[in-house]
Order: C-alpha cells, then structure tokens, then sequence
C-alpha cells in the first residue's frame, strides 16, 4: 500500500480508473466506445505532465490516482495541436450521425477542450483530477495523494490549484472540503469549483 | 458573480447595435443562448469582426455588462462558413438550422447542450460537403424537435401507443396513427416515408440515402409541418402563459 510516482506503464491502469469513476464514482453508460472517457481525462494529463501524477497502489495493483495540469491554458493549447489531431480518425468530431448525447459531448471536447479556468481563475492555474477505485476510498489516500500532488506543484511554480465538479456529486464535495479546499465562483451552470492556494 | 467568463458557442445571428457595434446571439455549450455586444466590429480594423458572423464555432471571453454582456476576445474553433455561403442549398440549410436553434432556445443562460451538440454536428456535415443538404437538415430538425420534447410517434400511434408500422400521419396529434386514432385529414405517407424519418432520426444514413425524391419530399413535408406546427402553437401560447404568471403573483 503505497502512494507513488506515476510510470508509464501505469498508463492502462490509469485509464482504467478513469473509466470505472467517470460518472460520480462510477462508469458512464451507453457510449460506443468507454476508451473516450479516458482519452479526455485521462491520457493528455499523463502523456503530456506525467511528472505530476501519482498513483495509489495495493495488493491488488493500482487503485487510484491524481493528475494534473500545471498550467490550464498551455496545457488546453498543447491538447489542440498535439493529442486531438490522434483522434480524427478513431474518434471524429460529431456530425449527424446518431450518437448519444454523452458520445457527442465527449467528442466535442476531445477535439475542443475549452475550460472557463483561464479567465475564471486566475489566482488557481493549475487544475486536477482524482480519482479513486471503491475499495480504496474512505483509508486517507486521496488525501496523501492530493500532497504528493501540492508538493509537486510548489516545487514547479505554481500558484494555485482547482479543480471543477458536479454540483450533485455531494460525495466528492465533501471531500474535497474537507482536504481545505474552498469553493470558487464559476458561470458554468451544474458545477462547482474548489480552489487550493500554494503560496 | 463572475465578471468574465467564457464559453464556446456557435454564433445564431447577429445584430447591428449603434453606429459600430454589434449584437451577436450565440448558442454555448455550457451557457445557452448568450446574447452580447461586440463593440467596434463594424469597423475596418475590428480585431475580431469577422470571427463573429453566422455559422462561425468560437470561442469568446465575456465581461459581464449591466445590461448585455460584453465580448472581450475570440478564437475561431471551427469556420464552418467557408464551406456554406458559397453554396447555395447547403446555404439556405444552415441558415434554418440556425433560425430554428434560436427559436427552440427561448431562455437566455439556460445550458442547452444537446441542442449546442446538434447545431455543430448540422454544420459540420453541412460544411463538409459529404452529404445532402436537405437530409442534413431534416436530420436536425428531427432531433431539434426530440430536444424540445415534440419529436414525431414514428413506429408506435401517437394517440394509443398501439405498436406500428402505421399508415397515418397526423400533426396535431403528434406522428403515426392507427387506424382507430386517425383523425380527418390526417396524412397517408408511404410505408417508405416513414422509414425515411426514422432513419433520419437514427443517423441511419445507408437508408436514408438510398430513398427515391419523391420519398425525400414527402417525409420533409410532414417535418416542416410537425416542426411549424409546434412552433406557431408556441409562439401563440407563450403571451397568455406569462400573464397568467403575473396574475397569480397579484
């Protein structure tokens, strides 16, 4: 049981993860394809920043991780020029084709990745993503990995952390206050936005 | 409440506001409709006039104004209109798409994403060329009108819920019809028509392509009815919901 650096061969495991949580906690239904999830976020966080993720590992393998982006708007540019061209093929931009809303959403922004944190959040550039399996929840991982993540950040420069959540999602809210996190303003009509400050 | 935000939307329609000024209505994936000012882009050296015309995927900052919001900055995500006004069908297509977003898009703010998912998809295809105009469009439609909750019975009757395949159309009562439910005057399309719509309605583009004009023309007929229907009941209905509101208060 230890929290530690990502390596690229936690790359699967990660993706994983992301999956079996993307939905408050659990899957997302219904998408032709559930890679997609990973692919927006999962992927560009450990291919482009991996020196920022850690992982959660037990007896049964990796369990849980935090990726992050040190800063949100150089990490959106660097995701349009170099991992949605990956995709045009596999996972093409939505058309008239039927796909379900959730595919379409998914799709719209693997290719367009827009964040309100550039503009909303000046005082938090960095954003992140934690997610852990059930079994691993409610032992104190998330936070250690959250100071694995913090330290990490300090070290690089960074000013400020947020991260954006689903109003509804109370589990993880609580969570995230309970870390010391405080709640932001955002526009975005269904979410909530947590802040740390690193200075 | 945030004093800039921003967001990505498709720009439904634009109009001119004092002597330089425009105001631009958006449709954003995670706002709804926004309406805003864009001073100065009638001018000539406009830093970004030409990003905000109809049919263009942006992405704008906003400063939130007393009365309208502001644009700050724009990036074009996607100029589908190069691939539109120069052809005429494909033109006069993506000009309804548009038209028929921003009515179905009553409420400034209120998220409308899938309605946002739908208007990119329509002018994508309709901007890559690689389809008919007019089944894109009566794909959008089709699914416009799921968003709004008045899509078409399509296999089962709209009165009973008797499973089909039925032979009746009728609009006011909302699809497909049995036999029992039809009322006089309701539409007797082709069993091919109604194969088209929910072909259309499922993405099933084999199907859809394969159909002869004169089945093309019949199942656009019933969509622009079912489609004008509904939006002239709206428009008819919608004074008489408000001062009702406004009694009840009193």
């Amino acid at each position: 049981m230890a929290i530690r650096p990502y390596r690229p061969s936690d790359f699967d495991a990660v993706h994983l993860i992301c999956k079996a949580t993307a939905d408050a906690g659990v899957p997302m239904t219904g998408l032709p394809d559930p890679d997609i999830v990973g692919h927006c976020f999962a992927g560009p966080y450990v291919t482009f920043e991996p020196e920022l993720a850690s992982v959660h590992e037990d007896e049964q393998g990796v369990a849980g991780y935090v990726i992050a982006a040190l800063d949100s708007t150089a990490f959106e540019a660097r995701w349009r020029a170099e991992w949605s061209p990956r995709f045009i093929e596999s996972h093409p931009p939505p058309s008239v084709s039927a796909e379900p809303e959730a595919d379409a959403w998914l799709r719209e922004l693997l290719h367009n990745p827009s964040s309100p944190a550039a503009v909303e959040f000046p005082d938090h550039p960095s954003h992140l993503h934690i997610d852990l399996l059930a079994r691993a929840r409610g032992a104190g991982v998330g936070r250690r990995l959250l100071d694995a993540l913090f330290d990490s950040l300090r070290a690089k420069g960074s000013p400020g952390v947020h991260l954006l959540v689903g109003q509804t999602n109370t589990a993880a809210i609580s969570f995230y206050r309970a870390v010391g996190f405080t709640e932001l303003t955002t526009s975005v009509p269904g979410l909530a936005a947590f802040g740390m400050r690193l200075d | 409440m945030v004093s800039l935000y921003r967001d990505t939307g498709v720009v439904l329609r634009v109009q001119k506001l004092g002597e330089a000024d425009r105001i631009i209505t958006l449709l954003s994936r995670q706002h709804g409709k926004v309406r805003a000012a864009a001073k100065g882009v009638r001018r000539t050296s406009s830093r970004f006039g030409a990003r905000l015309e109809p049919f263009c995927h942006v992405d704008v900052q906003f400063y939130t104004g007393r009365t309208l919001d502001v644009v700050t900055q724009v990036e074009t995500v996607d100029a589908f209109g190069s691939g539109i006004v120069g052809d005429y069908p494909r033109y006069t297509a993506a000009c309804a798409v548009l038209e028929t977003a921003d009515r179905l898009s009553a409420e400034e703010g209120e998220p409308a994403l899938k309605l946002y998912l739908l208007v990119v998809g329509a002018l994508r295809a309709l901007s890559g060329r690689e389809r008919d105009p007019a089944l894109v469009l009566d794909a959008f439609l089709l699914r416009a009108m799921s968003f709004a909750g008045w899509a078409p019975a399509l296999t089962e009757c709209a009165r009973c819920g008797t499973p089909g395949p039925h032979h009746s159309f009728s609009v006011p009562v909302g699809g497909a019809v049995c036999g029992g439910c039809r009322p006089a005057g309701a539409a007797k399309p082709t069993a091919d028509t109604f194969r088209m719509l929910d072909a259309l309605q499922h993405g099933n583009w084999p199907v859809a392509e394969g159909m002869p004009n004169t089945t093309r023309r019949e199942s656009s007929g019933l969509i622009a009815a079912h489609l004008q229907w509904h939006l002239e009941r709206q428009l008819r209905s919608l004074p008489l919901v408000e001062r009702n509101r406004v009694a009840e208060v009193q």
